[in-house]
């Protein structure tokens, strides 16, 4: 499995992670504030053009659908077919296949707040990389320690994937076999453990190579990675901000009655 | 003034029952670089946390004794404020990479960051400390995407970034090929010359020979002899603590009780000094006595007829294999080997060349996109791995990859157990093993207590308790101690002997030669060489020497029965 | 050692960390196909060697970052479940139960009671009677006496479960069923009103199955939750259980919850609770 920043030099990919993320919130905001069809078909529109912008539309599309696809007929299955919330009004009907209304508008609903949310986070996740998303974190006070724990566990997830391909290898190089349901469940032992067990045994060298290299030193630190940022991307942040919170005001308050 | 001072250390670990330093002392002057040998288990690593300041801060224990390095007293501060005053590279590299920079230049540069050395400062010792490790090259490239001597070369190149006056290196050449340790012994020579003090522990002897100025023995805690490698690595006591001598040493010991190598001459103790002396022994003979030298130097090697033993039945068939990876990149090309009962193979070549896509070939774990293999008379596309693991085991590099168990004898039954044997088969299979490889008296032992050597003699026991025909190991001797290769190459003549056939996948080019008789050449995917070592042709000799080096013993011409 | 003495995220700490959320993402993986998930043995394993609060960022962390740059999008939202787990095995962390060795027949009895209190709550679902305030429960009592060998037929199943399977780690199947409930119960509103009770994995066949009883569709990811969490969560902790009861002392010293447990074992026995 690996991270999925692609680089690349559209303006999208230039802008500064913050600004970035203040857009992903304000498209979170408006996924579950207004659950309007119409809005959040707006919204999509946006994240879409923008994408088209960074040069990444097809890798966003497949990628939502390799994600969303199991969920998607789960619930279109679930929520349209078989058990819509109140059957009041049928959408269309075939001799073998009603569909209703009422749990068709709801999985809309959902299957929307769900594309923008991808969307926007593939969006993000592809023109971002994420040393440089964390070291802006960190810019507006994530702790050290935790953007340490973020990156590096970043890096060892394909490391992992791979070292448990090699594990699985070495115990069926061992007559270990992992075909049919049962099997697979009691080789979780010999698969897992090695992984775990080998894992705890390094703790101790990566412990000792963080202190070998200064991370718990005092004093000042320096950074190696510089972040371009501008005045307008900073005016944008703050503004961007200001209207989700005043999204999220008028939700509860001037729009209370009409959602 | 010394650059590393202890007096009377003694260290014991938390829940130890014995010290792993004891009463030690001794003094490393600046600019100096001793060499520290000594069995597994003898301190080595303990020796080097010291001197880095874990000992006893990180590592808990009783201590007693006075450690000054760098002008500062390790025991009384934090590993974190003495970096600036020695640096350690520990001898798995992988783990020592931070993990948390994406990029070979910001990796180097992480210690630089909390340092907080200034920008443009760090640029300029990060471009230095990867110019001197030779990976400019790779500057831009993610660690994890390193292959393990560069990834080795890589965090010696982050702690040189940090100029500390004092380097310790703990077994820096157990992930590097032939040709990067002597990179490697090039670059510490050039740090001292720029008054860097270096201490390094390494099982290679004839390495550390060639580097060191001073070399220290340590066993079960205690120096028990240092001096200058030429003094030390010809010392009997050597021997009897299961340290062994250079191969060179070895070599010339066997050449002298033959008459080639003078009795007034004192021994070599680097390659070198073997093939200088070699050579000169040669034209002294040339001058006096010349026939009788003249037949040694044309045949250096015995003729014997190819080895092979035509009676038996090969067990392993590989016929055209071609193997693609799903990426596209065609691992093998064209393939074709037969493994006979009772043979010793050695598959060799550079990184990369396909050797571990051949052995997952062995046994069913990748089946071939086009050609065939034929394990006894299973055909590997069709036969299940678990099918196959009877015939052919194989033991991996990564050994952290398979060990789970307990204690060492669970760790020996797994396998049997899979294979479905009685429970009294299992326990004889494991006992067998156990007494093979000579881990009867740890068999009770947790894995992850015993030291690195033993703990891969323990995997390779948990295959040879299958009772395969055909044992395949990979890297068999990498972080083995001398003691520890002696028994793997009993093991190996033992089981040839019983007519199992061994498969030996190593960049140890002088093991291969000791322990195996048919080298196979793996380059491109490709067969390139496949031939007795009794049988190679000079031609042959020259493609070896150029992929992956030749033996000690056969560039010294020295007969096989030396080795 | 140092990092004792510190505390909190000391190098030990930071070291283990990014290993166990590693963990999570990958095993979650391969098990994918199964009806488990076992996504959080590392945020377990976290909270069973250094205590609740390190296990819920373990826990935290790990969502976020499936989430962000893995790209699952579901898993970001039930973060604070995650973090839950983790605090709950670090609290059974400290209570030892990863450290101690039951009898097997407390497992069997445990997982057989286990497996009546699901069968029961199962059972009140599928009798319920649909009706305009949501489905009318049937007692309890009734069900019990209605259909006795049913039951009993749980029991024995949830008892030879705990016997062979849990085996001696008792008290840790107890805790990972326990946290099983809680994370199921934190979990069900998001999962019904976000994403419409379904999450894409297998277990959604639960929720439509539910659903036919005419259960809304929070009490349906309730039940449905109800019923694979803990089986899943026990899993996990009983995975976590066989690796540290197979870990080395030398290696289970270096961390702070085990030294207590360890190193009493030795030294000050007699109020173990060790059978």
């Amino acid at each position: 499995m690996q991270s999925i920043y692609s680089a690349g030099t559209s303006p999208l990919h230039r802008l500064h992670p913050l600004t970035k993320l203040a857009g992903f919130l304000l498209v979170v905001g408006v996924a579950f504030v207004l659950p309007v069809l119409a809005v959040q078909a707006l919204a999509l529109l946006c994240v879409a053009i923008s994408a088209a912008v960074a040069g990444v539309p097809g890798r966003v599309a497949r990628m939502s659908l390799v994600i969303l696809l199991p969920l998607l007929v789960s619930l279109f299955v679930i929520q349209g077919l078989l058990f819509p919330p109140t059957r009041t009004t049928m959408l269309f009907e075939t001799p073998w296949l009603t569909i209703w209304a009422d749990g068709f508008l709801f999985a809309l609903g959902v299957l929307l707040r769900l594309l923008l949310l991808t969307w926007g986070v593939l969006l993000v996740l592809i023109t971002t990389h994420p040393a440089d998303l964390v070291a802006a974190l960190e810019g507006i006070g994530l702790p050290r320690a935790v953007g340490y724990v973020l990156l590096v566990a970043i890096q060892l997830v394909p490391d992992m994937s791979a070292r448990a391909t090699a594990i699985l290898e070495a115990q069926r190089s061992r007559g270990l076999n992992t075909d049919g349901f049962v099997r697979r469940i009691r080789s979780l032992v010999p698969l897992i453990g090695p992984l775990i067990v080998g894992a705890l045994a390094d703790v101790e060298e990566r412990a000792m190579a963080l202190e070998e290299r200064a991370f718990t030193a005092s004093g000042p630190k320096t950074t190696l990675r510089e972040l371009a940022d501008s005045g307008a991307q900073r005016v944008a942040r703050v503004g961007l901000m200001i209207v989700l919170v005043a999204l999220i005001v008028a939700r509860f308050t001037v729009l209370r009655g009409l959602l | 003034m010394s650059a590393i001072s202890l007096r009377d250390i003694t260290f014991t670990y938390v829940e130890a029952a014995r010290p792993a330093l004891s009463n030690l002392s001794l003094d490393v002057p600046q600019g100096q670089i001793i060499g520290v040998v000594g069995a597994a288990g003898a301190g080595k690593t303990t020796l080097c946390a010291l001197c880095a300041g874990f000992v006893p801060n990180f590592y808990q224990g009783d201590f007693s004794g006075v450690a000054i390095v760098d002008g500062q007293n390790v025991v009384e501060q934090q590993v974190a404020d003495l970096v600036r005053h020695v640096g350690l590279v520990s001898s798995d590299a992988f783990s020592q990479i931070s993990g948390a920079r994406f990029t070979v230049f910001e990796e180097v540069a992480f210690g630089l960051e909390n340092l907080g050395v200034p920008r443009a400062e760090m640029i300029e010792r990060v471009e230095w400390a990867l110019q001197v490790t030779h990976l400019q090259d790779l500057r831009d490239r993610s660690p994890y995407a390193l292959s393990g001597g560069q990834q080795q070369r890589l965090v010696i190149a982050a702690t040189l970034a940090m100029r500390p006056p004092v380097l310790v290196l703990d077994e820096p050449t157990a992930q590097l090929d032939p040709h990067t340790t002597e990179q490697l012994a090039d670059l510490l020579r050039e740090l001292t010359h720029n008054g860097t003090t270096i201490l390094f522990a390494e099982q290679r002897l004839e390495w550390a020979a060639e580097l060191a100025e001073r070399i220290a023995v340590l066993h079960e805690g205690r120096i028990v002899t240092e001096g200058a490698p030429q003094d030390v690595f010809t010392d009997t006591r050597l021997l009897d603590l299961g340290i062994g001598w250079p191969r060179p040493t070895l070599l010339a010991l066997h050449a002298r009780d033959a008459g080639l190598w003078p009795r007034e001459r004192p021994l070599p103790v680097t390659t070198k000094g073997l093939l200088e002396g070699l050579s000169a022994t040669k034209d002294e003979r040339r001058r006096t006595d010349v026939g009788q030298i003249e037949d040694r130097d044309v045949h250096p090697l015995p003729a014997h007829p190819l080895t092979r033993l035509p009676a038996h039945e090969a067990i392993v068939h590989v016929e055209h294999v071609r193997f693609a990876y799903p990426g596209g990149v065609e691992a093998l090309r064209g393939v074709s080997l037969a493994i006979e009962a009772g043979e010793r193979v050695a598959l060799v070549g550079p990184n990369g060349a396909g050797k571990s896509t051949l052995v997952r070939h062995l046994n069913g774990l990748l089946k071939p996109s086009a050609g065939q293999v034929r394990v006894a008379d299973l055909d590997t596309r069709t036969a299940t791995v678990a099918r196959c693991a009877r015939h052919v085991g194989i033991v991996f590099q990564n050994i952290r990859n398979q060990l789970f168990a307990r204690t060492v004898r669970d760790e020996l039954r797994f396998g049997p157990r899979n294979l479905g044997y009685s429970a009294a088969q299992i326990e004889s299979l494991v006992d067998h093993s156990l007494d093979a490889l000579g881990l009867r008296d740890v068999a009770d032992t947790h894995p992850y207590d015993l030291p690195l050597p033993l703990r891969r003699l323990v995997a390779i026991a948990a295959v040879l308790a299958m009772d395969t025909e055909v044992l395949v190991l990979d890297e068999p001797t990498a972080g083995l101690d001398t003691a520890a290769v002696a028994r793997l190459t009993a093991l190996i003549h033992d089981l040839a002997a019983q007519g199992k056939s061994v498969v030996v996948v190593s960049h140890d080019l002088d093991f291969c030669y000791e322990a195996l008789q048919r080298i196979v050449l793996v380059k491109d995917g490709m067969i390139h060489l496949d031939s007795a070592w009794d049988a190679l042709t000079s031609d042959q000799r020259a493609l070896l020497d150029e992929t992956v080096t030749l033996p000690i013993a056969i560039r010294a011409g020295l007969p096989r029965s030396f080795a | 050692m140092v990092a004792s003495r510190r505390g909190g995220l000391n190098s030990t700490a930071l070291a283990l960390i990014p290993v166990a959320i590693a963990i999570n993402i990958v095993v979650g993986q391969i098990v994918t196909g199964t009806p488990l998930y076992l996504d959080s043995i590392g945020t377990v394993l976290v909270g069973a060697l250094f205590g609740p609060w390190l296990g819920l960022l373990t826990g935290i962390l790990s969502n976020v970052l499936w989430t962000f740059p893995f790209g699952n999008p579901v898993s970001i939202w039930f973060f604070y479940v995650a973090g839950v787990i983790g605090l709950l095995a670090g609290f059974a962390g400290r209570a030892g139960v990863f450290y101690r060795v039951s009898p097997r027949w407390l497992s069997a009895i445990v997982v057989g009671i286990f497996a009546c209190a699901l069968t029961l709550f199962v059972m009140a679902f599928l009798n319920a009677t649909p009706s305009d305030n949501g489905p009318l429960l049937p007692n309890a009592a009734d069900l019990v006496s209605q259909q006795p060998l049913l039951f009993l037929i749980a029991f024995v199943i949830g008892a030879a479960l705990g016997y062979f399977v849990l085996e001696r780690a008792g008290y840790a199947g107890l805790a990972g069923l326990l946290t099983g409930v809680v994370a199921a119960i934190l979990s069900a509103p998001m999962a019904a009103y976000y994403f419409g009770g379904v999450t894409g994995s297998g277990t959604d066949l639960l929720v439509a199955a539910f659903r036919a009883s005419g259960a809304s569709i929070l009490q349906s990811t309730l039940a449905q939750g109800t019923v694979s969490d803990p089986f899943d969560k026990m899993t996990s902790f009983l995975l976590v259980w066989l690796i540290i009861q197979a870990l080395p002392r030398r290696i289970l010293l270096r961390f702070p919850v085990p030294r207590a447990f360890v190193r009493g074992e030795r030294s000050d026995a007699p109020d173990s609770t060790r059978v």
